[in-house]
């Protein structure tokens, strides 16, 4: 039952709170989603029975005929399914690329000799490396790098070409700071100068390979692959370890965030506790009035608790709009953020919703248990004593 | 209602004895005034009669039960089933309006909104005051207050009203006008009312009354 009409301060308070719980919520819903997206595609692998795959990861100078001449990422994929097939013919394997890292952007800069072409710039951007191309790319434009702008010439030209695909320079980025990492689904890489290989670690490529009921040690698998890459540097995992490592990537992601809505949930219990306080006590008289007429302890005690969950129900119904939208957005944001396998589809559970909605509730009740007792020990003589 | 060797000490055991061993005996329907000086216990009376407060010594025994002892659960129910109180400030909730004043002690009993507002205006209606039923409580007169008030007390026809100063905070004529409605007999002849005042005029209405001083009850008349 509604105690009384609050006051403008009462009723700011309340906002406050309000924009609290849906914000933490909502983060920590989004969160949720992230993680589902980046360990998802692997469950569903493992879950479908896939036990017989590998995940198969390599920097690019393990694979020395890739890491001369021109390396996009078409290109990449193919010479993976030529030399599985050529090493493993009769076995039936199937090489899936799930991830082609980009790291030590930076270094690789510094030396010269690698360049990235991407039309994505999205990623860069929302890392704040300084990622400011002077026209927007578009899906089939391209933009490089300064060292190879500075190669280019000025001005720059308005088109560069890879073979036989002409693509419009939208502009130039600089990746100075720490490089993040960055997918290259759509990306091209520059012609390295002859004789030049790329650097060690700039670029990761990880595939699922997978086999119809052949089973395949780690070492049959690198051995059989030497020709083409480098067995020394190849690094091979189960779906399973691999999940487990994407969900390891994101570990600080989610205590940072963790952190975070856990404070921003203490605070919102803390402000809970000394609004709904501070309005009780400007309710005493109507209290004292409701216990006179027979109102029992208990009663006034859920009145003042219906009024913290209707608040903290509020909230919770605002960061289940505002928490997938958040998650879809990092999500976006994070496309080939270093994590294997990150999907861009995350999903939430109802049961981790409804689960988590309770914790707030629950959370929320405690806090408001303060001002409830408060409340309810209201002595109803008040009003006799006109005190 | 019965009350036995009650005693109050307001200040601990050395305290001052505000009631000493005060023995009070209400019959069903009988309409009790107790007068006494400002400070002579008056309130502090009414407020062991409905369990505000737990005597020092003695007993109190009330539809049965001992409010101040019995479970808050009981005690509570007691208050919005067999009580009505009125007070002198009216103590009615501002913010509501006179009709959801009048059907609070219904709600409190788990009536239904719909229903308890349908007694209230009823109520309302019976004492010639329906143009008041949707007036937010915090406009209404003094008198109208009270007359709400009344109507507040007596919407779930208590066994006993109990009033503090009932007209304290109004000009004679109201008073009187109050008090009559009161001590009306019309439709529940069974009620009890105890009334505390310090104002002698009202003396002659009531079927007893009592004068408490020095901590004592004794019968109007009887020598100070
Ligand atoms: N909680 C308390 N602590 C100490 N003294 C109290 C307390 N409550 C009441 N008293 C004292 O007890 C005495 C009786 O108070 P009470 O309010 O019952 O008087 P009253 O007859 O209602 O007076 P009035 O006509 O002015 O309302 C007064 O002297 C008052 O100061
Ligand atoms: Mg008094």
């Amino acid at each position: 039952m509604k105690q009384s009409r609050p006051g403008g301060r009462v009723m700011l308070r309340r906002l406050l709170i309000l924009v609290l719980v849906a914000a933490c919520f909502s983060v920590v819903l989004a969160n949720r989603i992230v993680t589902s997206a980046a360990t998802a595609g692997f469950e569903t692998r493992i879950a479908s029975g896939l036990s017989n795959e590998a995940v198969l990861s390599f920097p690019l100078i393990a694979a020395p005929d890739v890491s001369r001449g021109r390396a996009d990422a078409a290109h990449i994929d193919l010479y993976m399914q030529r030399a599985i097939h050529a090493a493993f013919a009769d076995a039936g394997l199937a090489f899936a690329p799930f991830s082609r890292q980009f790291v030590r952007l930076a270094e690789a800069s510094d030396t010269g000799q690698v360049e990235l072409l991407t039309t994505e710039p999205g990623f860069l951007a929302a890392w704040g490396v300084g990622l400011a191309p002077d026209v927007a790319p578009t899906a089939d434009s391209c933009l490089v790098g300064r060292t190879l702008a500075a190669s280019l010439g000025d001005p720059l030209p308005q088109w560069l070409h890879f073979g036989d695909r002409r693509c419009p320079l939208a502009g130039v980025f600089d990746a100075t700071g720490r490089a993040p990492f960055w997918t290259l689904d759509r990306a091209v890489l520059r012609l390295a100068p002859p004789g030049r290989a790329m650097t060690g670690e700039t670029f990761v490529w990880s595939g699922f390979l997978h086999s119809d009921g052949l089973s395949f040690g780690a070492e049959r698998l690198r051995e059989g692959l030497t020709p083409w890459i480098d067995p020394d540097m190849v690094e091979i995992w189960s779906s399973r370890d691999q999940a487990a490592r994407a969900a390891e990537i994101l570990t600080i992601y989610r205590f940072v965030s963790g952190t975070i809505s856990g404070i921003a949930l203490g605070i919102s219990a803390f402000a809970i506790a000394t609004t709904f306080t501070f309005s009780v006590s400007g309710q005493l008289r109507d209290i004292a009035i409701r216990r006179a007429l027979g109102a029992t302890q208990w009663r006034i005690m859920i009145g003042v608790q219906s009024e913290v969950a209707g608040l903290v129900g509020a909230g919770l119904g605002l960061g289940l709009v505002a928490g997938p939208y958040l998650g879809h957005l990092l999500l976006q944001h994070m496309a080939g953020a270093g994590v294997p396998g990150l999907s861009s589809e995350g999903s939430l559970a109802p049961q981790y919703i409804a689960g988590l909605g309770l914790l707030f509730l629950l959370t929320g009740l405690i806090a408001g248990l303060i001002p409830a007792i408060t409340a309810a020990r209201v002595d109803p003589a008040i009003i006799l004593r006109g005190s | 209602m019965q009350l036995d060797q009650v005693s109050v000490r307001h200040g601990g055991a050395t305290g001052r004895c505000v009631l000493d061993a005060v023995d009070l005996t209400l019959a069903p329907g009988e309409r009790l005034c107790i007068l006494g000086e400002s400070g002579a216990g008056k309130t502090t009376l009414l407020e062991l009669i409905s369990g505000f407060r737990r005597p020092d010594a003695g007993r109190v025994r009330l539809f049965g039960m001992d409010p101040a002892r019995a479970a808050d659960s009981l005690r509570s129910r007691l208050r919005r089933q067999r009580m009505g109180f009125m007070f002198q400030d009216y103590a009615l909730i501002e913010h509501l309006t006179a009709a959801a004043n009048i059907a609070l002690p219904l709600r409190l009993d788990g009536m239904a909104a719909s229903a308890a507002h349908r007694h209230a205006l009823e109520r309302l209606a019976d004492l010639g005051l329906s143009h008041l039923a949707a007036v937010s409580a915090s406009a209404l007169s003094g008198g109208e207050k009270q007359r709400v008030a009344f109507a507040r007390a007596t919407v779930h026809t208590p066994g006993l009203i109990l009033a503090d100063e009932p007209t304290g905070s109004l000009d004679p004529a109201t008073g009187a006008e109050i008090l009559r409605l009161i001590l009306a007999r019309d439709a529940d002849a069974g009620r009890s009312v105890v009334v505390v005042t310090h104002n002698h005029a009202h003396c002659p209405h009531f079927d007893r009354v009592l004068v408490l001083r020095g901590g004592h009850l004794a019968e109007a008349g009887a020598p100070a």
